[in-house]
């Protein structure tokens, strides 16, 4: 059982053999290998970024001039807004907003994985789990380019070097791989279900609103519970928080933590269940 | 060494229409126990291969001929491992090559080079075999200073050029096509033709599908006939 096509492979298809644990083992090895053909997904994310920009100037640095523009605008209108410092309130929403903007396309692109890939899912053999992990890598890119802006400012203003500091890699590490869970899970049922996708954006819309990211989470003293039970709002604390106050969220890590574990579960038994199945759905 | 089994072959795919698509449907049928939304569980679907049974050993050339619709890209997609089988058995060993869509992961914004890239990692080629090939692919398909161009700027002919020279690169123990490639002018149709025949011939195992008599007759050495996806004869060309 392999996917590589070129490798001098023995594929066994047994339909018949649809036991539990023989299902589970593929589901697994499409993971195991969608994330180790890094070349593969490497080259087909780097095309898509390469795709949107191509015959323009800036290329992909569009991406960090567009979100400097709306940070730029919302931190001075929000700052006034809400009366707080422009320095104080600036990187907050910043930071919010860049990593808001990478966690929310990771959802709403995890839809798609499946059907933009029809070409190549009808006619090769390769893991399903590659789709998806193009797409987090696509989505990384953008996120790297939009991370200047982070680190612009918190050169230019006053901000605590701490030790701190060295989580926020592996919280990146584990937005992205949150990403590759959420792909696999979505992309298997919006391929199914085409109402689906419409559904995940708006959640993802409503989510912007809810999570403190233009707002600050002190606002709600007397609903403090309204913030913690918001998933999202932990996927953004666990690189806000370092960042602005040297502290290491330790409760968000755990939360983070745990739906990652549930997540992979929920994307292994989906994989079990349906992987052979996407192929007809495209 | 190589060979291909099937056993008992069956795909059967669901066809969603709209209706049967919609979560709405979906989630209505499983709470009225399939009263209301009656299109969620009128599902159609299509037995596109059944009972088909085969083996091939090293040397085989098999023709699959048979109507439009009569099973047998549905064939190849299943031999290639795109479709997974939904009744039978599917054992085969070897590099497997299907040619069934030549043009498959090109970009048209990108250059030639890029391209060659770009079809070569999603036939399964590393890097390193890519750049080994490139300067074969950029000299067979004779397309020069146009391979640092967009491909969006090729004529058709170019483009089929290209992604021959790219697909029919690497060699396969197991070679899956659908009709015979025929690309271009007739100076680079002969030349494809020989390339195509080195190929076919260096292969353990060759699956054609093809409507031309007399391609079945120069090529293979067995042939089955298809009818609605069901094997109705066996014979030799």
């Amino acid at each position: 059982m392999g996917f590589d096509c070129l490798e001098n492979v023995t594929i066994e298809l047994d339909a018949s053999n649809r036991l539990l644990m023989h299902s589970l083992t593929a589901a697994w090895l499409d993971l195991k290998q969608g994330l180790k053909k890094r070349v593969m997904w490497q080259a087909l994310g780097l095309q898509d970024i390469k795709q949107r920009y191509r015959r323009s100037v800036l290329g992909p640095f569009w991406f960090t001039l567009s979100t400097a523009v709306m940070v730029g605008v919302l931190g001075f209108l929000y700052a006034e807004l809400f009366h707080q410092s422009v320095a104080d309130y600036l990187p907050y929403v910043a930071i919010g907003l860049v990593v808001w903007l990478f966690f929310s396309s990771l959802m709403n692109e995890a839809c798609y994985v499946f059907i933009e890939g029809e070409r190549l899912i009808k006619q090769t053999r390769l893991p399903l789990t590659l789709y998806v992990s193009r797409m987090v890598w696509r989505n990384c890119l953008i996120f790297f380019h939009n991370a200047v802006i982070i680190l612009l400012l918190c050169w230019f203003l006053p901000n605590p070097l701490s030790w701190a500091l060295l989580t926020i890699p592996f919280a990146v590490a584990v937005l992205a791989m949150n990403g590759v869970w959420m792909g696999v899970v979505l992309g298997v049922l919006c391929t199914r279900f085409r109402d689906l996708p419409p559904i995940v954006a708006s959640i993802v819309q409503v989510g912007f609103f809810v999570t403190p990211i233009m707002w600050k989470a002190e606002i709600l003293t007397n609903r403090a519970y309204f913030v913690q039970a918001n998933p999202f709002y932990h996927y953004i604390h666990l690189i806000r928080e370092p960042l602005l106050t040297g502290h290491v969220p330790l409760q968000s890590w755990f939360l983070v933590g745990s739906f990652t574990v549930l997540g992979y579960l929920v994307a292994l038994f989906v994989l079990t269940n349906y992987r052979h199945r996407v192929a007809f759905w495209v | 060494m190589g060979y291909v089994e099937a056993k008992g072959l069956g795909v059967e795919f669901p066809v969603f229409s709209s209706p049967n698509r919609s979560l709405k449907n979906t989630l209505l049928n499983a709470t009225t126990g399939g009263r209301v939304a009656q299109g969620a569980t009128n599902r159609v679907s299509v037995k596109a291969l059944e009972d088909v049974s085969f083996r091939l050993e090293v040397g085989d050339r098999l023709g699959l001929v048979g109507h439009n619709g009569s099973g047998k890209t549905t064939l190849l997609r299943v031999l290639a491992g795109a479709y997974e089988p939904t009744a039978g058995i599917l054992r085969s060993k070897g590099r497997t090559i299907s040619l069934l869509d030549v043009s498959m992961g090109m970009e048209h914004e990108a250059t030639g080079f890029e391209n060659i890239y770009l079809r070569g990692i999603t036939m399964g080629l590393s890097t390193k075999e890519i750049q080994e090939k490139i300067e074969d692919i950029a000299e067979f398909s004779e397309l020069g200073d146009y391979l640092a161009m967009p491909i969006r700027t090729y004529s058709s002919g170019m483009l089929l050029r290209l992604a021959f020279a790219v697909s029919t690169c690497a060699q396969a123990d197991i070679l899956l096509m659908d009709e015979w490639l025929s690309v271009g002018d007739q100076a680079f149709n002969d030349k494809a033709a020989i390339r195509l025949k080195a190929l076919v011939d260096n292969a353990a195992i060759l699956i054609l599908a093809t409507h031309s008599d007399q391609l079945l007759k120069g090529v293979c050495n067995q042939a089955i006939r298809m009818e609605h996806g069901k094997v109705v004869d066996r014979f030799e060309p």
